[in-house]
């Protein structure tokens, strides 16, 4: 009987050792040939230094210092919960931190965070995918329009931070904007556009030289990125029917004839009462125009100045399809790196928090002065006071974000999609303005040559 | 006979009208303008009536000084008229100098027979470190910065407070040093504005010290600039502050094109972030790549130059 009672004991022993082994081995993160435990905690006795790479930005009418001081001070208050944890930050300009970020990896060395403007994955082979390291609360928390943005084959990897999009602005007495319509249609567009015509006022002041032009009625109208997966998600009529209504617009003469000098006199054309809409506008082009007219205002207590009526309307670009399918937009985000001389999980772990942190604690800030949109529901509050919009423009910002459809997050295709925005489809696209081919033509031509870059991507893996 | 006696009496009546007239229609012809030539620093001549007459900022300068001591009541238009040439010969012949109608350079000091230039409390040991020069055209001050912190601070003159004799508001460099005199003083130290000759120097107006008197140089009491002539070197930066000019912004700037209006863009650039490394009103690559990166920031087509939308984001418009 004893025998038997140590048998079981030692079966039971041995079971539960397997199932423990079993649960470990499942949570491990495979990265690069590291396996990684992301349930290792931070040593409360050990001293962590946390190597993060920042990017300068630009905040409008103050340069870059003041992003400096709030990454410092956002640094300054993770001391306080981790007093083990040193973060030493390095700036850089943008160009300068994709070049030094490739070297790095390439010598095994780098940063263990960096922070990146598109939300995309660095390098499978060294970056850390983060959703192992979300509690629940904030797995709940993060938005999923943001989650989405820097999501890859169901895995989150990097910490968004906030979420910029690509709209249209117009002049809100502008005949028949109505502000709860966050896309006008393109029938409602070109209704809209010849009675503006009748009274001399062009319907969109354009940027022909800006492929969002372009691309932001393709994505709404269908709802699917330019590439996905290395494939052009696009269809040819699709891209021809987004063409045919730019050109129907320039051939009815609601838009400048010249692209050139339409593109560079905009804004002069919308402040001058001359157009309706400007287009594409991004953030810091919102951030101008808001201040212009006044809206963009933040009481001492942080409060917003209610608008009763606004001057300007925030939409997506217009949609063929009868309904707002998508938004183009991207996700700044905090990426955690591991290098060749791996300082251990619980370092990880070290540069997970601190990420976690500087996303919440720099994205709101961040969104509130440049006019994105935060990545976690429990920041809205913030924002909204902080943007110092009108609560209308913010709602409606909110709203667009639910539609955002972000670049690739693979870093190759990241890449590629830049590309063949802005110099595939943006060297057509004055040609097309100017009606010198045809909406078929350039689509089959684009579509062509998009293919023979994606194709030729392929080839070469 | 009688045809021809006609003929030329009605050509002597002509030309007698039109010397009669002449004196008043030769300044319109003559000076088209007080202003006229390249903008810039003191001209160091003899005043004097002539035909036609003589213009310019040092005119309008004497005709102040000979208003404040009564001895002009014309206007003070910077013409050398025959109103001035009797106010001059009255100067002379107060102070005893012979009366012959003619300013010489000489004969500016005489205007403050009371006020020699001060004299220095005590010679300043030359500073060790970065020279940079701070002109404030409004507080009437040189103050000179050794790496960042403030030195020691002069008196100056600027400019006369006219759209053509304001003092150049920029970021300048010393180009050049000399020993001029005259109206110059006893030193000159050249700056590289573009639009004109401006420099830094002394003067034979010690009175005009603390008053908005040039034609646009920084004028400095001798003892001043010598010593600040011994401190700085070719190269040393000097900024000059100050109201903007009344200049009109809005042509289409390229590389190449120099001006005022580069000068407050180069400092609008800067206040919006974008670093123009100087406002020296050029417009060189460091202008350029700033344009470029507001360009490309705000999602304008980006070509490096400055045009309708550029300038409604930098606030011109």
């Amino acid at each position: 009987m004893v025998r038997r009672a140590l048998i079981v004991l030692v079966a039971a022993a041995l079971l539960f050792g397997a199932w423990s082994w079993y649960t470990w081995q499942s949570r491990l993160i495979v990265v690069g040939e590291l396996r990684i435990d992301p349930a290792t905690p931070v040593d409360p006795n050990r001293r962590y230094h946390i190597l993060l790479w920042e990017e300068d930005l630009y905040l409008p009418g103050h340069g870059m210092q003041p992003y400096r001081d709030a990454v410092h001070e956002a640094i300054r208050e993770l001391a306080a919960v981790y007093p083990n944890i040193t973060v030493e930050v390095v700036f850089f300009t943008a160009d300068e931190l994709t070049r030094q970020l490739e070297e790095a990896i390439a010598a095994g060395v780098g940063p263990d965070i960096v922070a990146t403007s598109r939300g995309h994955l660095v390098d499978p082979g060294v970056q850390v995918p983060v959703d192992p390291y979300l509690t629940p609360d904030a797995r709940d928390d993060l938005l999923p329009f943001a989650a989405a943005a820097v999501s890859l084959d169901g895995r989150l990897w990097a910490w968004p931070r906030w979420v910029g999009l690509h709209l249209w602005l117009h002049h809100a007495d502008a005949a028949g904007v109505d502000a709860p319509e966050p896309a006008p249609s393109g029938e409602a567009l070109l209704a809209r556009a010849e009675a503006l015509h009748s009274r001399g006022i062009d319907v969109v002041a354009y940027n022909a030289y800006d492929p969002a032009l372009l691309t932001g009625i393709i994505t709404a109208s269908t709802g699917k990125p330019l590439l996905q997966g290395g494939l052009v998600q696009w269809e040819e009529d699709e891209i021809a029917a987004a063409a045919a209504f730019l050109q129907q617009l320039a051939a009815a003469g609601y838009v400048p004839d010249d692209p050139a000098e339409a593109s560079r006199s905009r804004l002069a054309a919308f402040w001058e009462r001359k157009a309706a809409a400007i287009a594409p506008v991004n953030h810091l082009l919102l951030h101008h125009a808001f201040t212009r007219v006044g809206e963009l205002t933040q009481d001492e207590d942080g409060s917003v100045s209610p608008a009763a009526d606004s001057q300007l309307v925030i939409t997506a670009p217009p949609s063929l399809a009868g309904a707002l399918l998508g938004v183009e937009g991207e996700a700044a985000a905090y990426a955690v790196l591991v290098r060749a001389n791996y300082a251990g999980d619980d370092h990880t772990q070290a540069a997970m928090r601190v990420a976690e942190h500087l996303s919440r604690r720099l994205g709101v800030w961040l969104a509130g002065r440049l006019l994105g949109v935060p990545a976690y529901a429990s920041a809205v509050p913030q924002w909204e006071r902080g943007s110092g919009l009108p609560e209308a423009h913010a709602s409606r910002l909110l709203a667009l974000a639910e539609h955002v459809v972000a670049p690739p997050v693979d870093r190759e295709w990241a890449d590629l999609d830049e590309m063949l925005r802005h110099q595939v489809i943006a060297e057509r696209l004055p040609a097309l303005l100017a009606r010198q081919v045809t909406a078929e033509e350039f689509a089959a031509r684009l579509l062509q040559e998009m293919r023979a870059l994606t194709g030729s991507r392929k080839a070469s893996d | 006979m009688r045809g021809r006696v006609f003929s030329f009496s009605r050509y002597v009546l002509i030309g007698i009208l039109l010397a009669a007239t002449a004196p008043q229609a030769l300044p319109a012809l003559g000076a088209l303008s007080p202003f006229d030539g390249p903008a810039g620093c003191e001209i160091d001549r003899s005043l004097f009536l002539t035909t036609p007459y003589m213009t310019g900022n040092d005119v309008e300068e004497l005709q102040t000084y000979l208003r404040e001591r009564g001895f002009y009541d014309g206007a003070v238009d910077g013409i050398f008229g025959p109103k001035t040439d009797a106010a001059v010969k009255a100067f002379q012949q107060a102070v005893g100098l012979p009366v012959d109608g003619v300013f010489r350079t000489e004969h500016w000091p005489l205007f403050w027979p009371d006020e020699p230039e001060p004299q220095p409390a005590a010679t300043t040991p030359p500073p060790e470190g970065e020279l940079h020069i701070v002109v404030d055209t409004r507080t009437l001050r040189l103050t000179v910065y050794v790496d960042g912190e403030p030195f020691k601070s002069y008196p100056v003159a600027v400019g006369r407070p006219t759209r053509h004799t304001l003092s150049p508001v920029g970021e300048w460099k010393i180009i050049s040093k000399g020993k001029w005199g005259g109206g110059f003083g006893t030193r000159w130290m050249g700056l590289n504005v573009p639009w004109g000759t401006y420099g830094i120097h002394g003067t034979n107006k010690p009175g005009s010290i603390g008053t908005r008197a040039s034609a646009g140089c920084i004028r400095m009491y001798n003892r001043d600039v010598e010593e600040l002539y011994e401190w700085v070197k070719i190269g040393t930066k000097v900024t000059i502050l100050g109201d903007p000019p009344p200049v009109e912004i809005g042509r289409p700037l390229r590389p190449g094109h120099t001006g005022e209006d580069v000068v407050q863009v180069q400092f609008r650039l800067q206040e919006l972030g974008f670093d123009a490394e100087g406002a020296d009103g050029r417009f060189g690559p460091a202008t350029e790549r700033a344009v470029r990166a507001l360009q490309q920031a705000y999602g304008l087509p980006e070509d490096g130059t400055i045009y309708d939308d550029v300038y409604y984001i930098l606030g011109f418009k």
